[in-house]
């Protein structure tokens, strides 16, 4: 079979803020397509703006790609161009495969129909013949698992159900290229990580994989190269691992103020220092917002003292998606500061072997006098950072083992 | 496993700024083939919809004969106390009313369905791919099995009456088809205005109840000027009307005039209208 490929050259596709002027701009087109051979798309009108703009790339057989961005900057829109429901104002794209879009699971599904019905006509959406569907069904409600209610109207299935029966109509259709929008996120953990390996078999294929997602870390294992888009624009289109930080990097940087949380009711009103941004760096002194497991990690925390403070405590906290790891601070570690004289002071600490598995964490920093409760500033939650391959750790931490065998 | 090759996936598709740019025949080749290809997804639309209508209903399918029913019931009364004078039909009265129902939902429910195809389905544009014909045709679809299990109930009306119809009523569904071209080619235009304005589908609704009393359903075909001229020749059901009347109780075609224009004007539509959806298309999932 000859092979499978996407190019996008200069793709840009505007959008209007009202719907009003949209309405008409729609008349307008239309007259203007009915009456000539081209409309003048490559001005914006009042109210318009670029969604997506000037995106060039190439993807060949069996690339797994990422998109990320920041909400808004034009994902979805990039998605729905490459799958040809939306059709660009300015450059082409080019696509050879059947393309297969995980955009909104169970499209097509009607909520009076039955399990078994519905997978009959959202497999004919997606392109499938019946014959096909015939011999696949089996296999789709296995995955789905939803075996009991196959024959249960959709509209009395949960959200998890119904989720879980497009996932699998749609990945039954052996696509060539599949385009995945923030959809893995469905279902309990034993079902996500069965998408994920549905994904990889897809990818095994030799089959083109986009996918959307605002989990890093699933970005960082599925693929290998992303893109990543903010205001439309291409920022970046290379290796994942440097382009996720270079991401969170931006990230962190358009956040101007810090977040205001919780704690804020109980600090100071005048601080007697606070905390600048914490950064951090690999064995080379490379700022990175990724780091392996088990590799050394070098994190930087300064701050700014405007009094002298007694007894200082600094303190960093990590927390993986839904628990808190590990609090590590001066005094725990028995570090005993007698005082801190104004100015700017830069903390340095070093985790020789960063033993926490692949995953997102985040980290929170701390400034207190005396006691680690007695707080002066504090940024909840403000640093992200991921842990990536090998992957070979899963569970909350990352235990260092011995192993031996003997036969007795 | 490689998925099979088929002729959708080997070829090499371009979404670029006004890319329909072929003309001619080889535009009409490429929607005609398009909408073959397509054809199980029409068929799949239609079961869908039709399957799922009347699943929480008790009455089901006899909905459908209802509203043709009572509008029988009701002329029949206004017709027997001389409330309205209607002129002698060439049919018993009651199967008058009846046939021209049938025909006359056909197009008006057709166009409405099809008016809101689009729109009902807009989720599904906005996520997925493929010919936007597809939701008129199967909207169509579901009011052509309307009409056909009406045809029992029909049946009925006759025996009831003790009227029995010429052979060539045979020739109704032959007769019946540029009536669905005509409808295939409004549906798209409204369709589509409708999808940008949803001011369409009201105005629709408004018209197609003045077309209505403006079509030979409830009395018989105006023959003095000028009523016979607005109603039988410038109504482009009528036409289709008279000749269904003409192929129950004449057996020939008395007024093939008016007939001729609503073919040919049917025709006229469908070209134009496939030809305007199809050049508009892909302009529609993002005004949705």
């Amino acid at each position: 079979m000859d092979d499978i490929f996407i190019t996008a050259s200069g793709v840009s596709k505007k959008y209007c803020k009202s719907l009003k002027r949209s309405m008409l701009y729609g008349i307008q087109d239309i007259i203007k397509n009915i009456a000539g051979p081209g409309v003048d798309d490559c001005k914006l009108r009042r109210g318009e703006f670029w969604a997506v703009n000037d995106v060039s790339f190439e993807l060949q057989r069996g690339e797994c790609v990422g998109l990320i961005g920041p909400n808004g900057s034009g994902k979805s829109s990039l998605l729905k161009l490459l799958n040809g429901i939306l059709i660009p104002d300015r450059g082409a794209i080019r696509v050879k495969g059947r393309v297969g879009a995980l955009i909104e699971l169970g499209a097509g599904f009607h909520p009076m129909l039955t399990g078994r019905e519905n997978i009959y006509v959202n497999g004919v959406i997606l392109g499938m013949k019946k014959s096909d569907l015939d011999k696949k069904f089996d296999e789709i409600v296995d995955f789905a698992e939803i075996h009991e209610f196959i024959d249960s109207p959709v509209k009395h299935y949960s959200s998890g159900m119904f989720a879980r029966l497009g996932f699998a109509v749609a990945v039954h259709c052996e696509p060539d290229i599949l385009l995945v929008d923030e959809v893995l996120a469905v279902g309990d953990k034993d079902f996500q990580i069965k998408c994920y390996q549905k994904i990889h078999e897809i990818k095994k294929k030799g089959a083109i994989i986009i996918i959307v997602s605002h989990n890093e870390y699933t970005i960082c294992d599925l693929t290998q190269r992303c893109l990543y888009i903010k205001g439309g624009k291409l920022r970046y289109f290379g290796p994942t691992d440097t382009g996720v930080s270079f991401y969170i990097k931006e990230m962190l940087e358009s956040r101007s103020a810090p977040k205001i949380n919780q704690m804020s009711g109980i600090l100071p009103i005048v601080k007697k220092a606070t905390l600048c941004e914490l950064k951090f760096y690999d064995q080379a002194e490379i700022e990175v917002s990724f780091v392996e497991s088990g590799q050394e990690l070098r994190a930087v925390l300064e701050c700014m003292i405007y009094e002298e403070l007694s007894a200082p405590v600094f303190g960093i906290n990590f927390y993986g998606e839904n628990n808190f790891i590990y609090c590590a601070n001066t005094e725990y570690e028995n570090i005993n500061l007698e005082k801190c004289t104004p100015g700017r002071l830069r903390i340095k600490i070093r985790f020789p072997h960063f033993h926490l598995p692949a995953g997102n964490y985040t980290c929170s920093t701390v400034i207190a006098e005396e006691s680690p409760a007695n707080l002066i500033d504090w940024h909840d939650r403000q640093y992200k950072f991921i842990v990536g391959r090998p992957r070979n750790a899963r569970g909350s931490i990352k235990l260092e083992t011995r192993w031996e065998l003997d036969s007795v | 496993m490689q998925p099979p090759v088929t002729k959708q996936n080997s070829r090499i598709r371009i979404y670029e700024p006004n890319y329909i740019k072929n003309t001619g025949i080889r535009a009409w080749s490429d929607m005609v083939n398009e909408l073959i290809e397509y054809r199980e997804l029409i068929w799949r639309l239609m079961v869908r919809d039709i399957s799922a209508r009347y699943r929480q209903s008790v009455l089901g399918v006899f909905w459908s004969f209802l509203t043709p029913l009572f509008i029988m019931g009701i002329f029949v009364v206004v017709k027997n106390n001389k409330i309205i004078p209607i002129g002698d039909t060439a049919l018993p009265y009651p199967a008058y009313v009846f046939i021209g129902q049938m025909v006359w939902l056909l197009f008006s429910q057709g166009l409405t369905s099809a008016a809101n195809s689009l729109i009902s389905s807009g989720s599904l544009l906005a996520k997925i791919n493929f010919p936007k014909e597809v939701l008129i045709i199967s909207a169509i679809g579901q009011t052509i099995f309307d009409f056909i299990i009406r045809i029992p109930l029909l049946i009925i009306i006759f025996l009831w009456v003790g009227f029995i119809p010429k052979l060539t009523i045979l020739f109704i569904p032959l007769i019946l088809l540029p009536l669905l071209l005509l409808i295939f080619g409004l549906g798209l235009l409204l369709a589509m205005f409708n999808a940008l304005i949803r001011d369409v589908g009201n105005a629709l609704n408004i018209l197609l109840s003045v077309l209505m009393f403006a079509s030979p359903i409830l009395y018989p075909p105006p023959t003095t000027w000028p009523l016979n001229f607005w109603i039988n020749y410038i109504n482009p059901v009528s036409g289709f009307l008279i000749a269904v009347y003409d192929l129950i109780a004449v057996g020939y075609l008395t007024n093939s005039g008016a007939y001729l224009y609503a073919l040919i004007f049917s025709v006229f539509m469908l070209f134009v209208g496939w030809r305007i959806f199809h050049l508009i298309e892909h302009k529609i999932a993002e005004r949705i």
